[in-house]
């Protein structure tokens, strides 16, 4: 037997022969890692750096393709050739290029949509935790900002503005590998849709895709338009975000690794507000108690004794809760393919130490992806993408904003406690005395950090079984089966000493929570070639997908720990108060189909259904229907053009129109439900607890997209723009109605939106010689956000009470008094009586409330981005700029003025009136009056800035001999700065600019620069 | 390989054929029809006396939210008053109630409504049931889902509108006895309020059956309850018409409903060795001392921090210890005064003077704040200023004796005669009933004009302060804005 094996090989052996072989291009330079492939037998190689190859074939091998990124794939026939050699001409980019779109890929010339492409090597070894944070600045129309420097949250990002009322609603979709994730911030129940179970905060924010390692992410794709996005009609109304990952890649073995280490230091804060130290802080305490005339100068004297006045003691609490953060990845990865199979596998760790004290985030990724062809029509495919992550967080509140008066919350603490509270006794221990000299209220944030606990760890999994099979050619049948498997176990330990629970003697609170989510998607794709000579054909696709998601969470809570902080598993507690388990399940089901016809890739139409069921809809109502059409066409490609190509190089006209839904509420919102969990004296109750709406239905969302692609003296400058307008119908609205009813409101369909506004994306070679290049990439994004009717009238926003919904205003209207500043005459605060802004009162109470005329939604924002190559060197630096929202400080009525003069003050107090002509915006700084910045647009502050995102210097190494020696097929080094710089425009600004979507600062962890180099070697 | 070829294209149509079954099976509609694991239709809520009794328990949970009974009520009742005043330190809870500077949009007047009403939406839930009256179980659920009712309203109309007696014709709040999700009601009148609670009360009184320490035996189920202080019970309801028929000025028919109390009812009040540890407890009663209804926490259903102990009491049983009773009532306790018992004068940080801390609620921390509605001391000081208003001097001496006494084992009582006897009662209410949110109301109704503490220097004396009036307009409530918003035709209150 073994000899027969044997003589097998040798026959074969003698059978096989070599091909050799250099690939270069028109200018006669070596192109490496272009891809060698024998047609029929899909043996394949690659090129070397010289652009040199060898391969083995047998005797049936007829065919050889030669394939590079950049260049137009040629093929030629063997015969009996030993030698071929290859001039590969350069593909027209515009022409050739193929983009991911809903459920699969198509030319890009084709396309009729709005779709910006992000390439994996935008997103490769940032010191960034998760990929939406890379996004910012990256993409035309989508608004990407965070509201929180915790390691591991959330980031808020919206594409062609705020498309829904709910600020989860207006999320875009997210497909990793064609399944629709749950994406967001899955633990405490947030993200999902949860309802009636309550929300538990531990983490303040999460996010599912930190667990995601942006290094191993081929490309995202942003899709806009309803074009785009209506094959998603369920949930694509917001945009979709499309994340392919890396797949294997035919020719031997490929190893990369890339390290990257750094650190982390805090954006400081603006001058005005910094905290006071001791000396001006007191000095305005006396002040505030003279003004207040209360007291007698003993008495006023008494109490800056109790504050420390003759205690010396003039702590920097801003300076004890930031640190310098450390910052780590290394990723590791090996892609291949040879015949019938393919590979990619890569593993990852990468590590954040945040800039306040207890926040850092570690993360372990691993990812692997094969495909095997079992027959020329069959090829199974499979991905395994496992992510774990632990995130230890600063105390604060779950949520969009993040942030909150937590008495142990550092941010929160630095800004409140007074400079003369003394963080540690005199042998050098923290000072957790509750007494006068030490902490009564709030709490020493030193020692909460460091003996509390606040942790997640977060593991997704997600998996992709598909099954592709050529039924005959230009017809193919795929079915795939994407599973996401996210789990969240956090834990909360407030210790027994100090805190929050130092009366309960500790509290030790766990949370586990799990989402299983299945996506079952079965296609036919057929390539119909109508009229084959004029090049008419289409494409043609028709499917059904399925989605299913259980939802589990359960909750522990233990309270009487033993006095030792390193008992923190609430195993060792006394007294369980809660141990409650709860699930929740959504389902979506849908039958979609599209046709792409093209004529000569000249003249392009496309057309999209789906229909589309899901669970959080009445059974009435659970069907909706979602359609688009859009047009394309490349003039450039017409012969008449042909004389102003030297000039224009391509000209590409779209329009398209058409709908979406959105069913982003919580799973049972539609039923009328009498829920359970209202228990008394220890026995169960019931209360009727939600209205429902039996005729509950989609929102939907109407887009209507114009763009034009322009690129001039050959593709040397290229301009992408586009007007677009989305009306939302029917939108998902809690409606407010009388609350004399025992409710707030139901979920209804009422209420329309509109967003309208522009985008312009240009990218530019400047300079282009053979040593030195400069690229400049550069995009705007204008949008108007309207609400168009609200049929039950006025109400307030369901995402923060600081916004007032309003027909003809935007959803992030401010609504409150207008503050009219200060009264150079005695200093009193003065608002406006009413919006005409004529007659102003120095009583709150007389005080109008209207609209302030100030949005939190920006008009304008994009990014500036510049690459300069010269030889083996490249410099590039990024900035991103906002303009014309305001952001609110939740917090400023505690540090501002004389009210709660016992607290910590921000700098700018020093501006107070102090006498007669004094014009200032800062009263008259008197003990305990209460009403001066409470509630007012004088907490509103322009959120204009731009900031250095990213700069990088890098160095690639070209010397093959020196490369050689090492055995390695490239090396470069690169050092980096993230967020270097920023220029704001408020001269009074307290905070960092960049605050979340909601534009409000409740002093949650600020954000960081960073500095980094790495290297990247290949193997 | 020909054979190989064909079996793996045999494999592929099985595979297909299996694809398509499992697709089909998905299909079906109960795929997309998901039901929650936490409630039940609406209309299948309650069906028979155990199905009654869960929502009667959901119906007495509603009243422990923290802007409700749970915490704001009671707070309300003494920081608006003369009691108390708001630490200079403090965690900006309730600065409006002390400053007497709160408008329309006000968080707290709108939190109180919306709970109030959605408290009386439980309670109509229970009392449209049309459930058949067919044992004593099922009468006496629905005697509580009454008073409840009633009691609510009677909280609702002297928050939101002016003390009854000689406004009877002006507006009250809406009167909303069934659930319609389109009502944008107006606001009834305050006698109409009020006759609507008496009219739920008597009929509670008419259906009740079971006493305090008695026990219920549920025949369907087989489960028992032990009737205790955190439920209503016959003498309870009696207890709520006395107060209502106070604040009317009745006193004819408070005095008819607080005797019924006193001679039939059996309670008695706490020893007087036995107050600070009574004011300790945390569990509901079963025996007639002291207690009659209270809205009980317990471990795992609480208001979490939400509770009275954490605004009265400093750390470490309590959290912010932010309102501090002032330097006078403390005083006015004598030292034989067990209800000194009930204070700790201390120091605080930033605090000129004295603190003196309330220590009637001692226990933040596992939230089982209970806190009492109705007490037994309550009814005999309704009693006595009931016989001094008909003009029966003697009882009305003797009833506020009998509490002053029990309190101060040494006092010899109070001998004052004519007018001073009302004053010696007012007295008697704002010591015993200090920080359970009664003194405000008591300055309402007979609509006094008082001066409100709102600081005290080194020597604890009050040097800031705002003098309150019938006029004030912060002596009733704002309509809440919200309400306005949605509800046009609501009358406004004056000043707001």
């Amino acid at each position: 037997m073994l000899g027969f094996v044997m003589l097998l090989c040798m026959q074969l052996r003698a059978q096989q022969r070599n091909i050799t072989g250099k690939v270069i291009d028109g200018s006669g330079n070596p192109i490496p890692n272009a891809s060698v492939i024998i047609k029929e037998t899909n043996a394949g190689t690659s090129t070397l750096n010289d652009g040199t190859y060898s391969i083995t074939i047998s005797p049936q091998s007829k065919t050889i393709i030669f394939s590079a990124v950049g260049m137009q794939p040629t093929s030629f026939s063997i015969g009996n050739k030993g030698v071929i050699n290859v001039t590969m001409e350069a593909s027209d980019k515009n022409l050739s290029e193929v983009v991911v779109v809903g459920y699969g890929t198509q030319k890009k010339a084709t396309t009729t949509a709005a779709i910006v492409k992000v390439g994996g090597d935008k997103l490769e070894n940032r010191p960034l935790v998760s990929v939406d944070q890379m996004l910012q600045g990256a993409a035309a129309g989508l608004q990407s900002t965070a509201s929180t420097g915790q390691p591991g949250a959330n980031q808020g990002v919206r594409i062609r503005g705020i498309g829904s009322f709910s600020y989860g609603g207006s999320q875009p979709l997210y497909v990793v590998d064609g399944v629709q994730i749950n994406s967001g911030d899955l633990s405490n129940g947030n993200g999902v849709g949860t309802s009636g179970t309550g929300s538990f905060s531990i983490n303040p924010s999460t996010n599912v895709l930190a667990t995601i390692n942006a290094n191993d992410i081929e490309s995202i794709t942003v899709l806009k338009d309803a074009a785009a996005t209506s094959i998603y009609g369920s949930r694509g109304s917001n945009g979709v975000i499309i994340i392919t990952t890396k797949s294997g890649k035919q020719g031997k073995a490929q190893f990369r690794f890339d390290a990257e280490s750094g650190n982390n230091k805090v954006i400081p804060l603006p001058d005005a507000g910094k905290p006071l130290r001791a000396s001006d802080w007191l000095m305005l305490l006396r002040e505030s108690l003279v003004n207040e005339g209360k007291l007698t100068s003993q008495e006023i004297d008494k109490q800056l004794h109790d504050y420390g006045d003759t205690s010396g003691v003039d702590t920097d609490w801003l300076n004890l809760i930031q640190r310098t953060g450390t910052q780590q990845q290394y990723n590791v990865s090996a892609t291949g393919g040879e015949g019938k199979l393919k590979y990619f596998l890569s593993g990852g760790y990468f590590k954040q130490q945040g800039t306040t004290i207890g926040t850092d985030l570690k993360r372990y990724t691993g990812n692997l992806k094969i495909s095997y062809a079992v027959t020329d029509k069959l090829t199974l495919s499979t991905k395994i993408t496992i992510g774990n992550v632990r995130q230890n967080s600063a105390l604060a509140s779950s949520g969009t904003t993040g942030g909150g008066g937590y008495f142990g919350n550092p941010t929160y603490a630095a800004l409140t406690l007074r400079p003369t509270q003394n963080p540690f006794n005199a042998n050098g221990t923290y000072n957790i005395s509750p007494t006068v000299s030490g902490f009564p209220s709030h709490y020493n944030p030193l020692f909460i950090a460091k003996n509390d606990k606040r942790w997640l760890k977060a593991v997704q999994g997600l998996v992709n079984q598909s099954l592709e099979y050529k039924i005959i050619t230009g017809l193919k049948f795929t079915s795939t089966l994407g599973l996401q498997y996210a789990t969240n176990e956090e834990y909360q330990f407030n210790n027994p000493f100090h805190g929050d629970a130092a009366g309960a003697s500790g509290e030790g609170i766990s949370l586990y929570s799990r989402n299983f989510l299945w996506d079952w998607i079965n296609q036919l794709d057929y390539h119909y070639d109508i009229w084959k000579d004029k090049k008419l054909y289409a494409d043609l696709k028709v499917g059904h997908e399925s989605i299913k998601n259980s939802y589990y969470r359960q909750i522990g809570d233990v309270t009487g720990f033993p006095p030792n902080a390193d008992l923190y598993y609430s195993t060792n507690g006394a007294t369980s108060t809660n141990g409650k388990a709860v699930g929740e399940d959504y389902s979506f089901e849908g039958y979609y189909s599209n046709v792409n016809i093209s004529l000569d890739d000249k003249y392009n139409l496309y057309g999209s259904y789906r229909r589309d069921a899901s669970s959080r809809f009445s059974l009435n109502n659970r069907w909706g229907s979602f359609a688009s059409v859009g047009a394309s066409w490349n003039a450039s490609n017409e012969d008449f053009f042909q004389p102003l190509l030297s000039v224009v190089s391509n000209l590409k006209l779209r329009a398209s129109y058409g709908n979406n839904g959105n069913a982003e509420i919580p799973n049972y919102a539609w039923r009328q439900t009498y829920g359970y969990g209202y228990n008394y004296n220890g026995v169960a109750g019931g209360r009727f607890d939600n209205i429902g709406n039996s005729e509950l239905t989609w929102e939907k969302n109407k887009q209507l997209d114009l763009g034009v692609d322009i690129s001039f003296l050959r593709n040397r400058l290229n301009i992408s723009f586009d007007y677009y307008k989305r009306i939302t119908d029917d939108a998902l609205l809690g409606q407010q109605i009388s609350r004399t009813t025992g409710f707030l409101n139901f979920i209804n369909n009422i209420g329309d939106m509109e967003n309208k506004g522009y985008e312009l994306t240009v990218n530019a070679m400047p300079v282009q010689t053979k040593d030195f290049a400069w690229e400049i990439n550069f995009n705007i994004t204008h949008n108007t956000n309207k609400v168009t009717s609200l049929p039950a009238g006025n109400q307030p926003s369901p995402q923060n009470s600081l916004f007032y919904l309003s027909e003809g205003k935007s959803l992030y209207s401010y609504f409150n008094r207008g503050w009219a500043g200060v009264d150079p005459e005695d200093g009193a605060a003065m608002w406006y009586k009413d919006s005409s802004k004529t007659t102003t009162t120095k009583s709150r109470a007389e005080a109008g409330l209207f609209f302030v005329g100030k949005n939190a939604d920006p008009k304008y924002f994009g990014s500036l981005g510049n690459t300069l190559t010269y030889k083996n060197i490249s410099l590039s630096f990024d900035f991103y700029y906002n303009y014309g929202n305001y952001i609110m400080e939740a917090y400023m009525q505690y540090f501002m003025d004389g009210s709660y003069a016992t607290r910590g003050k921000y700098a700018i107090n020093m501006n107070r009136w102090q006498k007669k002509g004094d014009v200032t915006n800062v009263p008259k700084y008197t003990f305990g009056v209460l009403n001066t910045s409470s509630g007012s647009d004088r907490l509103l502050f322009k959120g204009d800035y731009i900031r250095l995102r990213n700069v990088q210097m890098g160095y690639r190494l070209n010397s093959k001999t020196i490369l050689d020696k090492l055995h390695l097929s490239s090396l470069s080094v690169y050092a980096r700065g993230t967020n270097l710089w920023t220029k704001t425009y408020d001269d009074q600004l307290l905070n960092d600019p960049e605050q979340g979507i909601l534009g409000i600062n409740q002093q949650a962890v600020r954000p960081s620069r960073s500095y980094t180099v790495g290297v990247n070697i290949g193997f | 390989m020909k054979n190989r070829m064909l079996s793996i294209n045999y494999k592929i149509y099985l595979l297909a054929l299996g694809t398509l079954a499992i697709a089909g099976t998905s299909c079906k509609k109960s795929f997309l029809d998901q039901t929650p694991y936490t409630a039940v239709p609406a209309t299948s809520a309650v069906t028979n006396e155990a199905s009654m009794y869960t929502a009667v328990v959901g119906m007495y949970s509603s009243l422990r939210a923290t802007d409700f009974y749970g915490r704001t009520f009671a707070i309300k009742g003494d920081l608006m008053s003369d009691n108390a005043f708001l630490s200079t330190q403090n965690s900006g809870r309730y600065t409006g109630f002390n400053n007497y500077d709160m408008d329309k949009t006000n968080g707290y007047p709108s939190a109180i409504w919306q709970n109030s009403y959605a408290a009386i939406k439980n309670t109509n839930l229970i009392i449209n049931s049309n459930l058949a009256i067919s044992n004593d179980n099922i009468s006496q659920l629905y005697a509580e889902a009454y008073a409840l009712r009633g009691m609510i309203y009677f909280d609702l109309v002297r928050n939101f509108a002016l003390p009854y007696v000689g406004n009877e014709n002006k507006p009250g709040v809406p009167i909303v006895l069934e659930f319609n999700q389109s009502i944008k009601p107006a606001r009834d009148t305050i006698s109409k309020v009020y006759a609507q609670i008496l009219s739920d009360l008597n009929r509670a009184y008419s259906l009740a059956k079971y006493d305090l320490g008695s026990t219920m035996t549920f025949l369907s189920t087989g489960a028992t309850r032990a009737v205790n202080t955190s439920f209503v019970t016959k003498y309870v309801i009696e207890a709520l018409l006395a107060r209502v028929y106070q604040h009317m000025g009745n006193w004819a028919a408070a005095k008819t409903a607080a005797l019924d109390v006193v001679n039939n009812g059996g309670y008695s009040l706490i020893a007087s060795t036995a107050l600070v540890g009574y004011w300790a407890g945390t569990a509901p009663r079963q025996d007639k001392v002291e207690t009659m209804f209270e809205v009980t926490s317990d471990a795992n259903n609480s208001v979490s921090d939400g509770t009275l102990a954490n605004l009265y009491v400093p750390k470490p049983t309590g959290s912010y210890g932010d309102i501090l009773a002032t330097k006078a009532l403390y005083d006015s306790y004598a030292a034989t005064d067990v209800r000194r018992g009930l204070y700790n004068p201390s120091t605080r940080t930033g605090q000129l003077g004295t603190a003196y801390y309330v220590t009637k609620y001692p226990i933040n921390t596992i939230s089982y704040d209970d806190v009492k509605v109705v007490r037994y001391a309550d009814v005999l000081l309704i009693l006595a200023e009931a016989c001094y208003n008909t003009s029966d001097e003697t009882n009305a001496l003797k009833y506020v004796n009998m509490v002053a006494q029990k309190r101060d084992p040494s006092f010899a009582g109070y001998t004052t005669t004519g007018a001073a006897v009302l004053e010696s009662i007012l007295t008697e209410r704002q010591k015993e009933l200090a920080f359970e949110g009664y003194r405000f109301w008591d300055l309402y109704r007979l609509k006094r004009t008082f001066t409100k503490p709102q600081a005290q220097d080194a020597n604890s004396v009050i040097v800031k302060s705002v003098v309150v009036s019938p006029a004030t307009r912060n002596i009733v409530f704002p309509i809440p804005y919200d309400e306005v918003l949605v509800n046009k035709g609501i009358q406004q209150n004056d000043g707001y």
